[in-house]
């Protein structure tokens, strides 16, 4: 038999056999010769890996961005993973996942239900510098913390396991924050569903002086739960909680970070949003 | 003795030739060699006595693995649905999913010249299959895994750190 030749292959099947695999294989293929690039940057491959809807949210944006100005879907498809674009209402951001290009969300905290939030002397609505939205939240002093999210899942990539977050700041001024009974919580509105529930959150962990700030010679019960991490962009997530997104059908799902047990003052907390990513299932 | 009905002796089936581009003759059931939509197309209009399909392109050990696949198929979906008629309970498709991946596992050059040969007979459900394993094979490789495992010469990409 004559050697196998992967140009001899019908240019359809080569479309089907790219458009199978995932936005990073294709970036990798168009490293490996001139002619797989020309395929594996082909518009056809790479609007496929655009969400369906691409258009509808495109349109929808207030961030200026035209299709028109792209050459080609690799170049839009990169825009929309490297820039969230500012979705109607300017309170929702949209972006992709470079590796699987699933749909991001950004709620700010706009869209957010946060209690006592109309309240000047417990919330300060500022605008910051570093936030793609206008305003951000600011925690003056509340006893009850409580901020929600809500999001319908049809809005988000079938057949995904999601990660919620809550994107922060804590100022060097802020108190009443590292309490463990401030929880996160992901769950199905109308329940059920396959979703993680309460875990314990500490927002206020500082990797540099909590070994030093509590000792206690068994090392096990410090800081279960969940850490905070930086983002890159000058603001801090944490892990809310994860769910699975079977086909969209579950409903909304809603976020949650509360501390409404111990009652202690609390302040120092600026709230950005709450984004939902894909997260490779962890159980 | 007196002649009597047998029902176990059923009527001759009948039979395709299907010849391949280096000339060896495969005798085949209709309905195997109907798996393939481009004999399928145009088939009643042929003569019962004209029933020999030149492939050109498909070389005899493809071709023989492509007449295993769909004898498999067609004996599998009639089990499938025997079953299903009985309302007995059968593990006939996740069987048959097992066997197409024990099928389709093999090495690279065989890979293409099944998908090569089940694009030109437009047989659908061997072409997927085909096509999704190349796809799988190239998940999580490396550029460099991914010309060695598909024998593709890097023509063009121009190394940026090769002296001037």
């Amino acid at each position: 038999m004559q050697e196998a030749d992967f140009y001899a292959l019908p240019e359809g099947c080569v479309t089907n056999i790219l458009s199978l695999t995932s936005p990073l294989d294709v970036s990798v293929l168009s490293l490996v010769s001139s002619m797989v690039k020309s395929a594996a940057d082909s518009d056809v491959i790479w609007e496929k890996f655009l969400p369906s809807n691409y258009r509808e949210i495109v349109s929808t944006s207030v961030s200026n961005l035209n299709l028109n100005d792209f050459r080609t879907k690799k170049e839009l498809y990169f825009r929309l993973c490297d820039h969230p674009i500012i979705l109607e209402g300017g309170t929702k951001s949209f972006q992709l996942e470079k590796r699987s290009g699933k749909k991001c969300f950004m709620l700010g905290a706009k869209e957010l239900g946060i209690a006592w939030g109309d309240t000047p002397q417990y919330w300060e609505w500022k605008s910051q510098p570093d936030s793609r939205f206008a305003e951000v939240a600011g925690l003056r002093s509340v006893c009850w913390l409580h901020i929600q999210g809500k999001i319908d899942t049809q809005m988000l990539s079938p057949n995904t396991n999601y990660a919620a977050y809550l994107v922060f700041k804590v100022t060097d001024e802020s108190y009443g924050l590292d309490n463990p009974t401030t929880e996160g919580s992901v769950q199905f509105v109308l329940g059920g569903g396959n979703a993680s529930g309460y875990r314990t959150v500490h927002l206020d962990y500082d990797s540099n002086r909590a070994p030093h700030r509590r000792h206690r010679r068994s090392s096990v019960t410090q800081y279960v739960g969940q850490l905070p991490n930086a983002r890159g962009d000058g603001w801090m997530e944490i892990e809310l909680g994860e769910f699975y997104n079977d086909r969209g059908e579950d409903g909304e799902v809603k976020m949650t970070l509360e501390e409404v047990k111990n009652g202690d003052w609390k302040s120092g907390l600026i709230v950005e949003g709450m984004e939902l990513r894909p997260k490779e299932n962890s159980t | 003795m007196k002649d009597s009905f047998n029902p176990s002796i059923e009527p001759p089936k009948k039979t395709v030739t299907l010849v391949s581009s280096d000339g060896y003759d495969f005798e085949v059931e209709e309905e195997v060699a109907l798996e393939s939509q481009v004999i399928k197309d145009g088939f009643e209009d042929k003569a019962v006595d004209d029933r020999e399909y030149l492939l050109f392109n498909v070389h005899s050990d493809t071709l023989e693995l492509i007449i295993k696949y769909c004898e498999k198929h067609v004996s599998s979906r009639k089990s499938i649905s025997a079953a299903a008629a009985s309302s007995s309970s059968s593990n006939g498709e996740e069987a048959l999913k097992e066997w197409d991946e024990h099928f389709i596992s093999v090495d690279t050059n065989t890979l293409y010249d099944i998908l090569m040969a089940a694009d030109y007979l437009n047989i659908k459900s061997l072409l997927d299959l085909a096509i999704q394993k190349v796809a799988d094979t190239i998940h999580g490789r490396s550029p460099e895994q991914i010309r060695k495992k598909f024998n593709i010469e890097n023509d063009s990409i121009i190394d940026p750190w090769a002296s001037e």
